[in-house]
């Protein structure tokens, strides 16, 4: 009987080793998930706005991501961000500036 | 000749019904935070599903029952309750990721929000399941389906490195975001290995009459078929590699894919991005639903097949009825498609031991496969499999936590 109750254990531990290596793995911190987000909806809404003069479905489709790009931007200016240092909030705040230019871009191309 | 046909017409299904929403999407993530880095994960998952669908196969055409009939009979009901329960959970699961598919394919076309598109997204898959057989289930959703060779497409037109590919088949290490990597890993594996396909293969081939003489089908078609459809998930890592990439496109929503073909095909890009993801999580949705049912049915020793009339299969037809409006619901609510399909996809991906294990003392009786057991090769697959498929359940949770976000 003892010995399926060490394997278990061992089972349990190897779990529990296996979680921790993975919080050691994971290295982004919330400011730059925010900032590599940000900057990654920027990019999404340029690629939209490149396609907009393609045809009546790529439009409509680039109004739909205007609308889905402004409310994360409108997230992002909610959000109160933790062990965010002066520098990851001047650089929030750059990328916020840079993705609402964007979305005007495309507000403007896409007519919405 | 009529071998061949069947041959034929069995590796286009395949191919055309290989790519759905979990493929779609996690080829597109993998692609666009990791490049090719993760066409491994790809390459094993097709390689794991060709020698779990051609031992289900083999199992049917040997017995002339399904997988299913088979777990209950070899294990009884109390050993089948438990593959029976995870199999219906996380395929629940997926068919509601694949709604969301079509919905969100359908309000990128029309601009009318998802939530709208899901009941009546149920109830053209009802109708299908109600008034088709099949043949028209299995072939004709796949056929459509096969205009997702259009990633095939845009990869060769964005002409990639194939040395940089083939140096992504091998695994290797990330330079950054290592838990992300593996919960890609992980969900581009549950997305390939899904439960539900080898189930809904197994009971396929009992309701197409195969026997001991389908066996060479049954091995072809399996083989190819992943392979195709397995490069055809690989060709959606190299676009989201080449497009998202280098613009720094990290997808949070469904919604960003969009774009995934339009920079290598222009506008015929983007609508054959928006048809490949309705028609092929369609097809999906329609296989998904007839394998819940036929799972529930076969376990529970019902009256079960798509080619009778449903007041022939009431429980049967019942079953789907009910199963594909219920997983229409969370779509209903608004559920993130992206967050339910990994989520999902990670489930699945834990869920593989429950169904994997049993197939190794199955594919070894000689009581149930004869002389047609597995051989030393499907034996050193297997176990490989239900290696991965352990490790997979024991990392899913963990990951799922840590790479998830």
């Amino acid at each position: 009987m003892r010995i399926p109750h060490r394997s278990w254990s061992r089972l349990g531990a190897v779990v529990i080793a296996l979680a921790g290596a993975l919080v050691a793995c994971s290295g982004a911190t919330e400011p730059d998930k925010q900032l590599d987000s940000l900057r990654s909806w920027q990019a999404s809404v340029r690629l939209a706005t490149s396609a907009v003069h393609l045809g009546w479905t790529p439009r409509r489709y680039g109004r739909q991501l205007h609308d889905q790009g402004a409310s994360v931007l409108e997230e992002s200016r909610k959000a109160k961000l933790k062990d965010a240092s002066a520098a990851d909030s001047a650089a929030i705040r750059g990328a916020q500036r840079a993705l609402e230019a964007s979305l005007d871009s495309l507000a403007a191309a896409a007519g919405s | 000749m009529k071998k061949f046909g069947e041959i034929a017409l069995g590796v286009v299904t395949s191919i055309g019904g290989f790519l759905e929403v979990g493929s779609i999407a996690t080829s597109a993530q993998a692609g666009s935070e990791f490049g090719f880095q993760l066409g491994w994960a790809v390459l094993v998952g097709s390689v794991a599903l060709m020698f779990l669908m051609e031992m289900s196969g083999r199992l049917s055409a040997v017995t002339t029952r399904t997988f299913a009939d088979q777990l209950r009979e070899r294990f009884g009901i109390r050993g089948f309750l438990l593959p029976l329960v995870a199999v219906l959970a996380v395929s629940f699961l997926v068919l509601s990721s694949e709604i969301g598919g079509v919905a969100i394919a359908l309000q990128m076309a029309t601009g009318v929000g998802f939530r709208v598109w899901a009941l009546p997204i149920a109830f053209l898959g009802w109708l299908v399941l109600w008034r088709g057989t099949f043949g028209t289930v299995e072939k004709g959703a796949a056929m459509l389906g096969l205009v997702s060779i259009v990633f095939a497409i845009a990869a060769a037109a964005l002409h990639p490195r194939w040395s940089s590919i083939a140096a992504g088949l091998v695994p290797s290490a990330p330079a950054h975001d290592r838990a992300r990597y593996w919960y890609l890993a992980l969900s581009i594996l549950g997305a390939s290995i899904s439960p539900y396909l080898y189930f809904f293969y197994s009971s396929g081939a009992v309701e197409d009459k195969w026997t001991t003489e389908h066996l060479s089908v049954n091995r072809v078609t399996a083989s190819l078929g992943n392979i195709f459809g397995g490069g055809l998930a690989l060709m959606g890592v190299v676009v989201a590699a080449l497009v998202f990439l280098p613009r720094g496109i990290r997808v949070e929503r469904y919604e960003q894919l969009g774009m995934l073909l339009t920079p290598a095909l222009h506008h015929p890009g983007f609508v054959f991005f928006l048809a490949t993801l309705g028609i092929t999580c369609f097809g999906t949705t329609l296989e998904i639903t007839l394998s819940l049912a036929y799972v529930l049915a076969q376990g529970l020793g019902w009256t079960w097949s798509e080619n009778l009339r449903p007041s022939r299969d009431s429980r049967f037809s019942t079953t789907y009825t009910i199963t594909i409006f219920l997983a229409a619901i969370p779509i209903l609510l608004g559920a993130d498609v992206l967050k339910l399909t990994n989520v999902s996809m990670v489930l699945t991906a834990a869920s593989l031991p429950l169904s994997v294990l049993p197939l190794i003392v199955l594919m070894n009786d000689r009581e149930v496969m004869e002389r047609h057991v597995n051989g030393i090769a499907g034996n050193v697959a297997l176990v490989a499999i239900a290696i991965m498929s352990v490790v997979l359940f024991v990392v899913a949770v963990p990951l799922q936590i840590m790479g998830g976000g």
